[in-house]
């Protein structure tokens, strides 16, 4: 198409679609790639260790190999997160940018406070099963509230939705004991954010 | 003929794609020239020549990022290029619909 060709005004307006679409798609991160990555490894990881806690009479806590593969599931999650959100903002700068990184920060930090007060919890005492409760029910609820209030900063309807969810799991799972804290970290919490991930990838299709 | 003419600044197949194309940042962000280049897939002179056009009319503004070491120029849609892609949205509009009275309007809005 030369530039100076002459729209009319049926192409000018698929033009102003087509380019509003391709763009998008190309600035935003992939919703779908990013919580079905969480989704994914919360579900797996969870629920290898809710498998290794089942059935222990005292409850001591889940087995390395379960927490091996929780933290690689949260490993490659974070590493799809990263990647997906570096190359769709590659080249944008200002209001959204500084935003961004101080959203990427408050992850590390509030994890790092969250795991600090709960090795205090340990320190001072605390049995296996509070360990269990807090280490299954602290960082879902974490979670919910950052989204909550990235929701806010984006006015994004979904990533409101999956916090509210979070929260509610995390509290509700909590007084499942910490066995099922872990089921409910795992279905109803991993469960979520795969609906969410296959929702909004039907509505980017259609 | 009619009331809705349509600005020849952004009736232009290249500047449409550059203008909806900045219009997709959000207020206060800055697109590089380079990752603008690419998402259009044009070359830097094309590009350039079609910014320029822009700028003159007050649509695009660049920036130099003093502390943004990955960006060396940035260009973002004024408040009045982002007003001025309304007005030619709603000018689009106006003529499909003479076109097609009885059928819904086919000029799809620019803003999400």
């Amino acid at each position: 198409m030369a530039e100076d060709d002459l729209l009319d005004a049926r192409q000018a307006a698929e033009l102003i679609k087509t380019s509003a679409d391709h763009a998008r798609e190309r600035l935003m991160p992939s919703q779908p790639l990013i919580y079905g990555a969480w989704g994914a490894a919360w579900l797996i990881g969870c629920g290898a260790m809710w498998l290794s806690v089942l059935g222990q009479h005292p409850f001591r806590g889940a087995a390395g190999w379960a927490s091996a593969i929780l933290g690689v599931g949260i490993g490659a999650a974070i590493i799809a997160t990263g990647i997906a959100t570096a190359r769709a903002s590659r080249g944008i700068g200002g209001v959204s940018a500084r935003q961004g990184m101080m959203f990427g920060l408050s992850w590390p930090a509030g994890f790092a406070a969250l795991f600090t007060i709960i090795g205090a919890a340990s320190h001072f005492g605390a049995s296996a099963q509070v360990m269990g409760v807090l280490g299954a029910a602290g960082p879902l609820m974490l979670v919910g509230l950052i989204y909550m209030v990235a929701a806010a900063m984006w006015l994004d309807r979904v990533m409101f939705v999956l916090g509210v969810w979070s929260l509610l799991v995390a509290a509700t799972g909590a007084w499942t004991g910490p066995v099922g804290v872990l089921f409910m970290d795992a279905v109803a919490g991993g469960g979520g954010f795969l609906v969410a991930a296959a929702l909004l990838a039907r509505r980017a299709r259609s | 003929m009619t009331d809705a003419e349509l600005d020849p600044v952004i009736h232009a197949p290249v500047r449409l794609r550059i203008t909806v194309t900045l219009s997709t940042l959000r207020e206060g962000d800055y697109l590089s020239f380079s990752r603008l280049q690419q998402l259009l897939d044009l070359t830097p002179g094309n590009l350039i020549t079609h910014l320029r056009k822009l700028e003159e009319a007050g649509y695009v503004a660049s920036v130099k990022p003093a502390g943004d070491g990955q960006i060396r120029t940035a260009v973002y849609l004024t408040h009045g290029g982002r007003a001025a892609l309304e007005r030619y949205t709603a000018a689009l509009r106006q003529l499909l619909d003479q076109a097609n009275p009885a059928g819904p309007a086919g000029a799809p809005a620019t803003s999400g």
